[in-house]
Protein backbone atom coordinates (compact mmCIF):
# COMPACT_ATOMS: atom_id res chain seq x y z
CA UNK A 1 0.00 0.00 0.00
CA UNK A 2 1.29 3.44 -0.80
CA UNK A 3 1.92 5.50 2.29
CA UNK A 4 0.03 8.76 2.60
CA UNK A 5 1.97 12.02 2.39
CA UNK A 6 1.08 12.76 6.02
CA UNK A 7 3.19 9.94 7.51
CA UNK A 8 6.85 10.41 8.44
CA UNK A 9 8.11 7.78 6.06
CA UNK A 10 8.03 9.02 2.46
CA UNK A 11 7.60 6.50 -0.29
CA UNK A 12 10.88 5.90 -2.09
CA UNK A 13 11.55 4.67 -5.59
CA UNK A 14 14.67 3.26 -7.18
CA UNK A 15 15.74 4.55 -10.56
CA UNK A 16 18.14 2.36 -12.49
CA UNK A 17 20.35 3.81 -15.21
CA UNK A 18 21.30 2.08 -18.46
CA UNK A 19 24.59 1.16 -16.74
CA UNK A 20 22.63 -0.64 -14.01
CA UNK A 21 23.43 1.90 -11.28
CA UNK A 22 20.63 2.49 -8.82
CA UNK A 23 19.47 5.73 -7.22
CA UNK A 24 16.93 6.14 -4.46
CA UNK A 25 14.51 9.05 -4.77
CA UNK A 26 11.28 10.15 -3.12
CA UNK A 27 8.25 9.23 -5.18
CA UNK A 28 6.76 12.69 -4.70
CA UNK A 29 9.81 14.17 -6.42
CA UNK A 30 10.18 11.50 -9.11
CA UNK A 31 6.66 11.89 -10.42
CA UNK A 32 7.64 15.20 -11.98
CA UNK A 33 8.52 12.73 -14.73
CA UNK A 34 5.37 11.71 -16.58
CA UNK A 35 6.98 8.44 -17.61
CA UNK A 36 7.86 7.53 -14.01
CA UNK A 37 4.41 8.62 -12.85
CA UNK A 38 2.82 6.17 -15.28
CA UNK A 39 5.01 3.36 -14.03
CA UNK A 40 4.24 4.19 -10.41
CA UNK A 41 0.55 4.01 -11.22
CA UNK A 42 1.26 0.54 -12.54
CA UNK A 43 2.80 -0.26 -9.13
CA UNK A 44 6.47 -0.19 -10.09
CA UNK A 45 8.93 0.82 -7.35
CA UNK A 46 12.08 -0.14 -9.24
CA UNK A 47 12.12 1.95 -12.41
CA UNK A 48 14.56 0.76 -15.08
CA UNK A 49 15.65 3.54 -17.42
CA UNK A 50 17.57 1.81 -20.22
CA UNK A 51 17.62 5.05 -22.24
CA UNK A 52 19.36 7.16 -19.60
CA UNK A 53 23.03 6.77 -18.67
CA UNK A 54 24.29 7.30 -15.11
CA UNK A 55 25.85 10.72 -15.63
CA UNK A 56 22.69 12.09 -17.19
CA UNK A 57 20.45 10.48 -14.59
CA UNK A 58 22.40 12.11 -11.78
CA UNK A 59 21.83 15.53 -13.34
CA UNK A 60 18.15 14.84 -13.88
CA UNK A 61 17.69 13.75 -10.28
CA UNK A 62 19.40 16.95 -9.15
CA UNK A 63 16.97 18.96 -11.28
CA UNK A 64 13.91 17.14 -9.99
CA UNK A 65 15.04 17.49 -6.38
CA UNK A 66 15.51 21.25 -6.78
CA UNK A 67 12.18 21.70 -8.52
CA UNK A 68 10.44 19.33 -6.13
CA UNK A 69 11.02 21.78 -3.29
CA UNK A 70 9.45 24.73 -5.10
CA UNK A 71 7.78 27.22 -2.78
CA UNK A 72 6.72 30.82 -3.24
CA UNK A 73 9.82 32.09 -1.51
CA UNK A 74 12.53 30.28 -3.39
CA UNK A 75 11.54 31.24 -6.95
CA UNK A 76 14.67 33.36 -7.46
CA UNK A 77 16.80 30.55 -6.07
CA UNK A 78 15.35 28.09 -8.58
CA UNK A 79 15.81 30.65 -11.38
CA UNK A 80 19.51 30.83 -10.48
CA UNK A 81 19.75 27.04 -10.38
CA UNK A 82 18.16 26.75 -13.83
CA UNK A 83 20.50 29.38 -15.24
CA UNK A 84 23.52 27.45 -13.97
CA UNK A 85 22.04 24.09 -14.95
CA UNK A 86 22.13 24.88 -18.67
CA UNK A 87 25.75 26.02 -18.58
CA UNK A 88 26.88 22.71 -19.99
CA UNK A 89 28.45 21.50 -23.19
CA UNK A 90 26.29 20.98 -26.26
CA UNK A 91 26.73 17.20 -26.00
CA UNK A 92 25.70 17.17 -22.34
CA UNK A 93 22.61 19.24 -23.16
CA UNK A 94 21.79 16.86 -26.00
CA UNK A 95 21.92 13.83 -23.69
CA UNK A 96 19.82 15.74 -21.16
CA UNK A 97 17.09 16.73 -23.59
CA UNK A 98 16.82 13.19 -24.95
CA UNK A 99 16.47 11.90 -21.40
CA UNK A 100 14.09 14.67 -20.35
CA UNK A 101 11.94 13.89 -23.37
CA UNK A 102 11.98 10.16 -22.62
CA UNK A 103 11.11 10.85 -18.99
CA UNK A 104 8.56 13.44 -20.05
CA UNK A 105 9.61 16.21 -17.63
CA UNK A 106 7.95 19.16 -19.35
CA UNK A 107 9.60 21.99 -17.44
CA UNK A 108 13.05 20.52 -18.06
CA UNK A 109 12.35 19.95 -21.75
CA UNK A 110 11.35 23.63 -22.04
CA UNK A 111 14.38 24.83 -20.08
CA UNK A 112 16.75 22.83 -22.29
CA UNK A 113 15.02 23.83 -25.52
CA UNK A 114 15.23 27.50 -24.56
CA UNK A 115 18.95 26.96 -23.97
CA UNK A 116 19.34 25.35 -27.40
CA UNK A 117 17.39 28.18 -28.99
CA UNK A 118 19.71 30.72 -27.36
CA UNK A 119 22.74 28.86 -28.67
CA UNK A 120 21.58 28.44 -32.24
CA UNK A 121 19.76 31.70 -32.91
CA UNK A 122 22.85 33.40 -34.32
CA UNK A 123 24.16 30.50 -36.32
CA UNK A 124 24.28 30.42 -40.08
CA UNK A 125 22.09 28.04 -42.04
CA UNK A 126 25.16 26.01 -42.92
CA UNK A 127 26.21 25.71 -39.27
CA UNK A 128 22.71 24.54 -38.30
CA UNK A 129 22.87 21.76 -40.87
CA UNK A 130 26.24 20.64 -39.52
CA UNK A 131 25.21 20.76 -35.87
CA UNK A 132 22.08 18.68 -36.36
CA UNK A 133 23.28 16.55 -39.25
CA UNK A 134 20.57 17.82 -41.56
CA UNK A 135 21.15 17.33 -45.27
CA UNK A 136 20.18 20.11 -47.64
CA UNK A 137 17.23 18.60 -49.50
CA UNK A 138 16.26 21.69 -51.48
CA UNK A 139 16.66 21.82 -55.22
CA UNK A 140 18.78 24.81 -56.31
CA UNK A 141 15.61 26.59 -57.45
CA UNK A 142 13.82 25.96 -54.15
CA UNK A 143 16.82 27.15 -52.19
CA UNK A 144 17.09 30.34 -54.22
CA UNK A 145 13.38 30.94 -53.66
CA UNK A 146 13.49 30.50 -49.90
CA UNK A 147 16.45 32.87 -49.61
CA UNK A 148 14.74 35.42 -51.85
CA UNK A 149 11.45 35.30 -49.94
CA UNK A 150 13.20 36.12 -46.68
CA UNK A 151 16.13 38.13 -47.98
CA UNK A 152 15.93 40.57 -45.07
CA UNK A 153 16.67 37.79 -42.58
CA UNK A 154 19.83 36.72 -44.41
CA UNK A 155 21.37 40.03 -45.35
CA UNK A 156 21.51 42.21 -42.26
CA UNK A 157 24.20 41.72 -39.68
CA UNK A 158 26.02 39.36 -42.03
CA UNK A 159 29.34 40.13 -40.44
CA UNK A 160 28.16 38.84 -37.06
CA UNK A 161 26.69 35.55 -38.19
CA UNK A 162 28.29 32.64 -36.41
CA UNK A 163 29.36 29.98 -38.89
CA UNK A 164 30.92 27.71 -36.33
CA UNK A 165 29.26 24.37 -35.79
CA UNK A 166 29.46 24.49 -32.02
CA UNK B 1 24.25 2.58 -29.84
CA UNK B 2 20.92 3.69 -31.13
CA UNK B 3 19.69 5.98 -28.38
CA UNK B 4 16.04 5.94 -27.54
CA UNK B 5 14.84 4.08 -30.60
CA UNK B 6 12.79 0.91 -30.39
CA UNK B 7 11.29 -0.91 -33.31
CA UNK B 8 7.54 -1.32 -33.52
CA UNK B 9 4.64 0.87 -34.49
CA UNK B 10 3.70 1.72 -30.92
CA UNK B 11 7.19 2.97 -30.19
CA UNK B 12 7.35 5.10 -33.34
CA UNK B 13 4.10 6.82 -32.46
CA UNK B 14 5.19 7.41 -28.88
CA UNK B 15 6.62 10.89 -28.40
CA UNK B 16 9.03 9.83 -25.68
CA UNK B 17 11.16 8.12 -28.33
CA UNK B 18 11.66 11.21 -30.50
CA UNK B 19 15.19 11.64 -31.73
CA UNK B 20 17.24 14.75 -31.11
CA UNK B 21 16.53 16.39 -34.48
CA UNK B 22 12.78 16.00 -33.95
CA UNK B 23 12.90 17.41 -30.43
CA UNK B 24 14.77 20.46 -31.69
CA UNK B 25 12.44 20.96 -34.63
CA UNK B 26 9.25 20.59 -32.63
CA UNK B 27 10.14 21.98 -29.22
CA UNK B 28 13.20 24.23 -29.51
CA UNK B 29 12.34 26.17 -32.66
CA UNK B 30 9.30 27.89 -31.07
CA UNK B 31 11.65 29.60 -28.61
CA UNK B 32 13.45 31.39 -31.44
CA UNK B 33 12.76 35.00 -32.40
CA UNK B 34 11.13 35.61 -35.79
CA UNK B 35 14.24 36.71 -37.67
CA UNK B 36 16.19 33.55 -36.81
CA UNK B 37 13.16 31.55 -37.89
CA UNK B 38 12.90 33.37 -41.21
CA UNK B 39 16.55 32.52 -41.80
CA UNK B 40 16.19 28.88 -40.75
CA UNK B 41 13.46 28.19 -43.27
CA UNK B 42 16.43 27.70 -45.58
CA UNK B 43 17.84 24.79 -43.55
CA UNK B 44 15.75 22.02 -45.09
CA UNK B 45 12.23 21.22 -46.29
CA UNK B 46 11.07 19.88 -42.90
CA UNK B 47 12.14 23.06 -41.15
CA UNK B 48 10.58 25.24 -43.83
CA UNK B 49 7.30 23.37 -43.43
CA UNK B 50 7.42 23.39 -39.63
CA UNK B 51 8.10 27.11 -39.43
CA UNK B 52 5.36 28.09 -41.87
CA UNK B 53 2.35 26.49 -40.16
CA UNK B 54 -0.20 28.57 -38.21
CA UNK B 55 0.17 26.14 -35.31
CA UNK B 56 3.87 26.88 -35.19
CA UNK B 57 3.24 30.63 -35.18
CA UNK B 58 0.92 30.05 -32.23
CA UNK B 59 3.55 28.03 -30.34
CA UNK B 60 6.19 30.66 -31.03
CA UNK B 61 3.93 33.44 -29.80
CA UNK B 62 3.58 31.59 -26.49
CA UNK B 63 7.23 30.57 -26.14
CA UNK B 64 9.19 33.58 -27.40
CA UNK B 65 8.28 36.33 -24.93
CA UNK B 66 11.34 38.41 -24.14
CA UNK B 67 11.83 41.92 -25.46
CA UNK B 68 13.74 41.66 -28.74
CA UNK B 69 14.24 45.33 -29.30
CA UNK B 70 12.72 48.79 -29.29
CA UNK B 71 10.94 50.81 -31.93
CA UNK B 72 11.97 54.43 -31.67
CA UNK B 73 10.24 57.29 -33.39
CA UNK B 74 10.49 61.04 -33.46
CA UNK B 75 7.23 62.78 -34.29
CA UNK B 76 6.86 63.35 -38.00
CA UNK B 77 9.70 60.97 -38.86
CA UNK B 78 9.76 57.27 -39.74
CA UNK B 79 10.11 54.76 -36.95
CA UNK B 80 13.19 52.55 -36.72
CA UNK B 81 14.02 49.42 -34.77
CA UNK B 82 16.92 48.88 -32.41
CA UNK B 83 17.40 45.16 -31.83
CA UNK B 84 18.86 43.67 -28.73
CA UNK B 85 20.62 41.28 -31.11
CA UNK B 86 20.48 42.21 -34.79
CA UNK B 87 21.23 38.71 -36.01
CA UNK B 88 18.33 36.96 -34.39
CA UNK B 89 15.75 39.74 -33.98
CA UNK B 90 14.48 42.02 -36.67
CA UNK B 91 11.72 42.93 -39.08
CA UNK B 92 11.76 43.23 -42.86
CA UNK B 93 10.59 46.85 -42.89
CA UNK B 94 11.19 48.76 -39.65
CA UNK B 95 9.85 51.99 -41.08
CA UNK B 96 6.47 50.28 -41.49
CA UNK B 97 6.11 51.25 -45.14
CA UNK B 98 3.86 48.25 -45.70
CA UNK B 99 1.06 50.23 -44.04
CA UNK B 100 -1.17 52.25 -46.36
CA UNK B 101 -0.02 55.63 -44.98
CA UNK B 102 2.77 57.09 -42.83
CA UNK B 103 2.00 56.51 -39.17
CA UNK B 104 3.01 57.39 -35.64
CA UNK B 105 3.42 54.40 -33.36
CA UNK B 106 1.24 54.92 -30.30
CA UNK B 107 1.69 51.73 -28.28
CA UNK B 108 3.12 48.23 -28.44
CA UNK B 109 2.33 44.96 -26.72
CA UNK B 110 3.86 41.49 -27.11
CA UNK B 111 4.73 41.77 -30.79
CA UNK B 112 1.86 43.98 -31.94
CA UNK B 113 2.04 47.69 -32.72
CA UNK B 114 -0.81 50.16 -32.57
CA UNK B 115 -0.24 53.08 -34.94
CA UNK B 116 -2.12 56.15 -36.04
CA UNK B 117 -2.22 57.82 -39.42
CA UNK B 118 -1.35 61.49 -39.66
CA UNK B 119 -3.87 62.67 -42.27
CA UNK B 120 -7.62 62.85 -42.65
CA UNK B 121 -9.43 60.51 -40.30
CA UNK B 122 -6.20 59.74 -38.44
CA UNK B 123 -7.16 56.09 -38.47
CA UNK B 124 -5.74 53.53 -36.08
CA UNK B 125 -3.90 50.49 -37.37
CA UNK B 126 -2.80 47.29 -35.63
CA UNK B 127 0.10 45.47 -37.20
CA UNK B 128 2.65 42.74 -36.70
CA UNK B 129 5.81 44.25 -38.22
CA UNK B 130 7.50 40.92 -38.92
CA UNK B 131 4.63 39.24 -40.77
CA UNK B 132 3.50 42.62 -42.17
CA UNK B 133 -0.10 41.72 -41.37
CA UNK B 134 -2.13 44.80 -40.56
CA UNK B 135 -5.68 45.81 -39.83
CA UNK B 136 -7.33 49.21 -39.94
CA UNK B 137 -9.55 49.74 -36.93
CA UNK B 138 -13.07 51.12 -37.18
CA UNK B 139 -13.50 54.79 -36.35
CA UNK B 140 -13.88 55.53 -32.65
CA UNK B 141 -17.09 57.04 -31.29
CA UNK B 142 -15.41 59.75 -29.25
CA UNK B 143 -12.90 62.38 -30.28
CA UNK B 144 -9.57 61.24 -28.87
CA UNK B 145 -7.85 64.58 -29.38
CA UNK B 146 -4.85 65.48 -31.49
CA UNK B 147 -2.39 63.24 -29.60
CA UNK B 148 -4.41 60.34 -28.19
CA UNK B 149 -3.34 58.80 -24.90
CA UNK B 150 -3.71 55.14 -25.71
CA UNK B 151 -2.43 51.80 -24.47
CA UNK B 152 -2.54 48.55 -26.42
CA UNK B 153 -3.12 45.40 -24.40
CA UNK B 154 -2.31 42.03 -25.90
CA UNK B 155 -1.53 38.80 -24.07
CA UNK B 156 -0.84 35.63 -26.05
CA UNK B 157 -3.36 33.00 -25.05
CA UNK B 158 -3.21 29.23 -25.20
CA UNK B 159 -6.63 28.97 -26.77
CA UNK B 160 -6.42 31.62 -29.48
CA UNK B 161 -4.37 31.34 -32.64
CA UNK B 162 -5.47 34.82 -33.63
CA UNK B 163 -4.61 37.78 -31.44
CA UNK B 164 -7.25 39.07 -29.08
CA UNK B 165 -6.41 42.56 -27.91
CA UNK B 166 -7.81 45.75 -26.43
CA UNK B 167 -6.97 49.40 -26.85
CA UNK B 168 -7.76 51.92 -24.13
CA UNK B 169 -7.86 55.62 -24.76
CA UNK B 170 -8.12 58.28 -22.06
CA UNK B 171 -9.51 61.40 -23.68
CA UNK B 172 -10.64 64.84 -22.53
CA UNK B 173 -14.36 64.74 -22.04
CA UNK B 174 -16.35 66.89 -24.47
CA UNK B 175 -19.57 66.66 -22.45
CA UNK B 176 -18.03 67.67 -19.13
CA UNK B 177 -15.45 70.38 -18.63
CA UNK B 178 -12.22 69.34 -16.97
CA UNK B 179 -12.91 65.62 -16.98
CA UNK B 180 -11.39 62.54 -18.56
CA UNK B 181 -13.32 59.75 -20.18
CA UNK B 182 -12.28 56.39 -21.53
CA UNK B 183 -12.98 54.54 -24.72
CA UNK B 184 -12.10 50.89 -25.25
CA UNK B 185 -11.65 48.95 -28.47
CA UNK B 186 -12.07 45.20 -28.26
CA UNK B 187 -10.84 43.04 -31.15
CA UNK B 188 -13.35 40.37 -30.24
CA UNK B 189 -16.27 42.74 -30.84
CA UNK B 190 -14.33 44.75 -33.44
CA UNK B 191 -15.85 47.90 -32.00
CA UNK B 192 -15.18 50.87 -29.75
CA UNK B 193 -17.19 51.57 -26.66
CA UNK B 194 -17.07 54.59 -24.38
CA UNK B 195 -16.93 53.46 -20.76
CA UNK B 196 -19.53 54.69 -18.29
CA UNK B 197 -16.79 56.00 -16.01
CA UNK B 198 -15.99 59.71 -15.95
CA UNK B 199 -13.00 60.99 -14.06
CA UNK B 200 -13.43 64.57 -12.86
CA UNK B 201 -10.51 66.87 -12.18
CA UNK B 202 -8.49 69.25 -14.31
CA UNK B 203 -5.63 66.93 -15.02
CA UNK B 204 -4.50 66.48 -18.56
CA UNK B 205 -3.16 63.04 -19.30
CA UNK B 206 0.34 62.82 -20.82
CA UNK B 207 -0.22 60.93 -24.10
CA UNK B 208 2.89 58.77 -24.28
CA UNK B 209 2.89 57.82 -20.61
CA UNK B 210 0.36 54.97 -20.57
CA UNK B 211 1.32 51.64 -19.01
CA UNK B 212 -0.65 48.47 -18.26
CA UNK B 213 -0.01 46.52 -15.06
CA UNK B 214 -2.22 43.66 -13.90
CA UNK B 215 -5.50 44.77 -15.39
CA UNK B 216 -5.06 48.46 -14.55
CA UNK B 217 -3.93 51.10 -17.02
CA UNK B 218 -1.99 54.07 -15.64
CA UNK B 219 -1.18 57.43 -17.18
CA UNK B 220 0.79 60.38 -15.84
CA UNK B 221 -0.74 63.81 -15.48
CA UNK B 222 1.33 66.87 -14.49
CA UNK B 223 0.64 66.31 -10.78
CA UNK B 224 -0.70 62.82 -10.37
CA UNK B 225 -1.19 59.34 -11.76
CA UNK B 226 -4.51 58.35 -13.28
CA UNK B 227 -5.46 54.71 -12.87
CA UNK B 228 -8.22 52.98 -14.82
CA UNK B 229 -9.21 49.52 -13.67
CA UNK B 230 -10.29 47.55 -16.74
CA UNK B 231 -12.33 44.97 -14.92
CA UNK B 232 -14.24 47.31 -12.66
CA UNK B 233 -14.19 50.18 -15.18
CA UNK B 234 -13.38 52.57 -12.34
CA UNK B 235 -10.79 55.30 -12.34
CA UNK B 236 -8.86 57.12 -9.69
CA UNK B 237 -6.18 59.75 -9.32
CA UNK B 238 -3.38 59.44 -6.84
CA UNK B 239 -0.54 61.79 -6.11
CA UNK B 240 3.09 61.24 -6.68
CA UNK B 241 5.95 63.39 -5.50
CA UNK B 242 8.08 63.58 -8.61
CA UNK B 243 6.20 64.75 -11.65
CA UNK B 244 8.85 63.74 -14.08
CA UNK B 245 10.34 60.50 -15.26
CA UNK B 246 8.17 57.73 -16.64
CA UNK B 247 5.89 54.94 -15.55
CA UNK B 248 6.59 51.29 -16.19
CA UNK B 249 5.84 47.78 -14.99
CA UNK B 250 8.42 46.24 -12.68
CA UNK B 251 8.06 42.92 -10.86
CA UNK B 252 4.32 42.95 -11.55
CA UNK B 253 3.86 46.40 -10.00
CA UNK B 254 3.62 49.94 -11.30
CA UNK B 255 6.92 51.76 -11.08
CA UNK B 256 8.10 55.30 -11.56
CA UNK B 257 11.62 55.86 -12.85
CA UNK B 258 13.41 59.19 -13.02
CA UNK B 259 16.90 60.56 -13.24
CA UNK B 260 18.16 62.77 -10.44
CA UNK B 261 21.69 64.01 -9.85
CA UNK B 262 23.95 61.37 -11.36
CA UNK B 263 21.70 58.44 -10.66
CA UNK B 264 18.43 56.88 -11.69
CA UNK B 265 15.77 56.02 -9.13
CA UNK B 266 13.14 53.36 -9.49
CA UNK B 267 10.19 53.41 -7.10
CA UNK B 268 7.36 50.92 -7.08
CA UNK B 269 3.78 51.46 -6.07
CA UNK B 270 3.42 49.43 -2.91
CA UNK B 271 -0.31 49.62 -2.53
CA UNK B 272 -1.80 47.79 -5.46
CA UNK B 273 -5.46 47.83 -4.57
CA UNK B 274 -7.06 50.83 -6.18
CA UNK B 275 -10.01 50.71 -3.84
CA UNK B 276 -7.83 51.26 -0.82
CA UNK B 277 -5.70 54.04 -2.26
CA UNK B 278 -6.19 57.32 -0.47
CA UNK B 279 -6.00 60.69 -2.18
CA UNK B 280 -4.23 62.18 0.81
CA UNK B 281 -1.44 59.67 1.37
CA UNK B 282 1.33 60.42 -1.06
CA UNK B 283 4.93 59.40 -0.71
CA UNK B 284 4.22 56.50 1.61
CA UNK B 285 2.60 54.62 -1.25
CA UNK B 286 5.83 54.45 -3.22
CA UNK B 287 8.71 52.25 -2.13
CA UNK B 288 12.25 52.92 -3.23
CA UNK B 289 13.25 49.81 -5.05
CA UNK B 290 16.47 50.50 -6.91
CA UNK B 291 19.07 53.14 -7.54
CA UNK B 292 21.07 52.79 -10.71
CA UNK B 293 24.19 54.60 -11.79
CA UNK B 294 25.00 54.22 -15.46
CA UNK B 295 28.50 53.30 -16.48
CA UNK B 296 30.13 56.66 -17.18
CA UNK B 297 32.73 54.96 -19.37
CA UNK B 298 29.94 54.13 -21.79
CA UNK B 299 27.66 57.09 -21.30
CA UNK B 300 30.29 59.75 -20.80
CA UNK B 301 29.29 63.07 -19.31
CA UNK B 302 25.71 62.28 -20.14
CA UNK B 303 25.47 60.18 -16.98
CA UNK B 304 24.68 63.43 -15.20
CA UNK B 305 21.65 64.34 -17.24
CA UNK B 306 19.51 61.76 -18.93
CA UNK B 307 15.90 60.93 -19.52
CA UNK B 308 14.29 57.52 -19.24
CA UNK B 309 12.52 56.16 -22.29
CA UNK B 310 11.40 52.73 -21.10
CA UNK B 311 11.58 50.42 -18.11
CA UNK B 312 10.57 46.82 -17.44
CA UNK B 313 11.76 43.90 -15.30
CA UNK B 314 14.86 43.26 -17.32
CA UNK B 315 15.91 46.41 -19.04
CA UNK B 316 15.83 50.18 -18.93
CA UNK B 317 16.27 52.41 -22.00
CA UNK B 318 17.80 55.79 -21.34
CA UNK B 319 18.46 58.78 -23.55
CA UNK B 320 21.45 60.98 -22.96
CA UNK B 321 23.26 63.47 -25.16
CA UNK B 322 21.76 62.42 -28.52
CA UNK B 323 22.36 58.73 -27.82
CA UNK B 324 20.27 55.87 -26.49
CA UNK B 325 21.54 53.35 -23.96
CA UNK B 326 20.21 50.22 -22.35
CA UNK B 327 20.79 49.12 -18.78
CA UNK B 328 20.27 45.47 -17.92
CA UNK B 329 19.08 45.00 -14.33
CA UNK B 330 20.41 41.44 -14.04
CA UNK B 331 23.87 41.92 -15.48
CA UNK B 332 24.07 45.63 -14.48
CA UNK B 333 25.63 46.32 -17.85
CA UNK B 334 25.21 49.61 -19.68
CA UNK B 335 25.21 49.34 -23.46
CA UNK B 336 25.05 51.83 -26.30
CA UNK B 337 21.96 51.12 -28.40
CA UNK B 338 21.91 53.86 -30.97
CA UNK B 339 23.59 57.05 -31.95
CA UNK B 340 20.44 58.49 -33.39
CA UNK B 341 17.91 59.64 -30.88
CA UNK B 342 16.62 62.88 -29.50
CA UNK B 343 14.83 63.81 -26.34
CA UNK B 344 11.41 63.78 -27.95
CA UNK B 345 11.70 60.24 -29.23
CA UNK B 346 9.07 57.77 -28.18
CA UNK B 347 10.23 54.28 -27.31
CA UNK B 348 8.18 51.10 -27.72
CA UNK B 349 9.34 47.67 -26.50
CA UNK B 350 9.05 45.02 -29.18
CA UNK B 351 8.90 41.21 -29.11
CA UNK B 352 9.85 39.39 -32.34
CA UNK B 353 6.69 37.29 -32.36
CA UNK B 354 4.85 35.60 -35.23
CA UNK B 355 1.43 36.38 -33.77
CA UNK B 356 -1.33 36.24 -36.32
CA UNK B 357 -3.85 39.04 -36.69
Amino acid sequence: MASSSKTEQKKMLILKSSEEEEFEIEESIAVQSGTIKNMVEDDFTLIPLPNVDTETLIKIIKYMKKHGEKTKSNEKDIEEFDKEFVKKSFTELKELVLAANYLHITSLIDLLCQAFADRIKNKSVKAIREIFGIPNDFTPEEEAEVYEQHKWAHEEGKEHIDHSAY
Amino acid sequence: MDRGKKSGLAARNNRIYLDFKDIIRETALPFLPAKSLAKFRAVCRDWRLQISTPFFAHQQTLSCRSTSGFFLQNRGESPFLISVDTNSCGVPDPSLRFLPEPVDIKSSSNGLLCCQGREGDKAYYICNPVTKQWKKLPKSNANHGSDPAIVLLFEPSLLNFVAEYKIICAFPSTDFGEATEFEIYSSREDSWEVAGEICFGARKVVPKSGVHVNGVVYWMTPTSVLAFDLTKERSQFFRWYYNYGILGAFDGKLCNVYATGGSIRLNILANTHTNTMQMGSQTSMWLEKKTVVLDSKIVGDGAMSCSILHVDNNIMVVHSGERTFSYDFKSRATKLLSGRAGINYRCFPYVNSLISL
